[in-house]
């Protein structure tokens, strides 16, 4: 290229530079934020009473009429926890259909580790069935072994 | 290499020039300006914008819930957005800790669902279903349904805690607000 061509070139680049700027694009639209405040969860404490047979096998039983199934594995025995994940054990409970519980005879002392209660749990399809709640002593506390059909 | 030296040098003052030159031109283009004008005054006009409004219920305390625990839920609770402006709008929503302590681990075990209903309050869509959201990762979460001028919607939100949290998180609380914006249809958050 004849370096003529070139000059012109550059001229022409020095008026482009002075003529023609960047463009800037911007959005602009109504906006609103609105805040909803003072929201509150707060979770139970790990919390439960259980020196005596009788106050545990109402607890078992509150622990069902709430379908609290965290609380519920919380005061199960050690074997019931060995067996079970605490994710297993509230998914398995979750997909129950448990309404109710209810308490139906006193605790019969079958050693100073081994009692059982009989419960009744109903059910939301109104039918209802008997059940001996088994409690384990460990440790001073009553903890819930398992239950059996009557 | 001299030639070489001279050539480029004439090179950058052309491109100086071109500069000088388009600076006059602007310059003078820009300060000689001399038009006939003549002025009419027509009747009052008026402009009128469209305005962005939006109305939420409740106002506070959407969630007020205590004693839950791992595998529980707290229920469903209803947002009804309100359109009360004048241009159809869109919205997102998230959720902040009220302050840095409320930041902690119960905030990030609570997982969140979302349903949004339509004008007549059939569920249109569930977002997060699968409870893979975590409240504290809700930010800036996009809506669907957009509300037309003058309309209602309901959005419900639904938390649970986690099957696995251990227990320390027992005995824990979490202070948090709902943040909503809002912009109108097919503008730029």
């Amino acid at each position: 290229m004849p370096p003529d061509n070139l000059t012109k070139i550059f001229f022409m680049f020095g008026l482009l530079v002075t003529f023609v700027k960047p463009v800037t694009v911007s959005f602009a639209n109504f906006s609103k934020t609105v805040t909803i405040p003072q929201n509150k969860i707060s979770t139970q404490t790990v919390s439960f009473d259980l020196p005596s047979a009788k106050k545990s096998s109402q607890t078992v039983c509150d622990l069902l009429n709430s379908q609290n199934w965290w609380g519920l594995y919380q005061v199960s025995s050690t074997e019931v926890k060995q067996s079970f994940t605490q994710e297993e054990f509230i998914n398995s409970f979750g997909t129950s259909d448990i309404k109710s519980c209810q308490i139906k005879t006193d605790p019969f002392y079958l050693s100073n580790v081994w009692t059982k209660t009989e419960i009744e749990v109903s059910y939301n399809n109104s039918s209802s069935k008997l059940y001996y709640l088994a409690l384990k002593n460990e440790e001073g506390n009553w903890k819930m072994f398992g239950t059996e059909a009557r | 290499m001299i030639f070489k030296k001279i050539f480029y040098a004439r090179k950058i003052n052309s491109f100086v020039l071109g500069l000088v030159l388009g600076c006059l031109i602007v310059g003078v283009y820009s300060t000689a300006r001399a038009y006939m004008t003549g002025q009419k005054t027509l009747g009052a006009s008026v402009v009128r914008t469209g305005s962005l409004d939006l109305k939420v219920t409740p106002e506070t305390k959407l969630f007020d819930f205590s004693g839950l625990v791992p595998g529980e839920t707290t229920g469903e609770e209803k947002i009804t957005l309100e359109n009360t402006g004048d241009v159809a709008l869109e919205y997102r929503i998230s959720a902040q800790p009220a302050t840095a302590d409320d930041n902690n681990d119960l905030l990030k075990a609570l997982k969140v669902k979302t349903n949004e209903y339509a004008k007549d309050g059939t569920l249109l869509v569930t977002h997060y279903g699968r409870s893979t959201k975590y409240l504290s990762d809700l930010t800036n979460s996009a809506v669907t349904e957009i509300i037309p001028a003058g309309e209602k919607r309901d959005l419900g939100i639904e938390l649970s805690l986690s099957s696995t949290v251990g227990n320390e998180i027992a005995g824990k609380s979490t202070n948090f607000n709902f943040v909503i914006d809002a912009v109108q249809q097919g503008g730029s958050f």
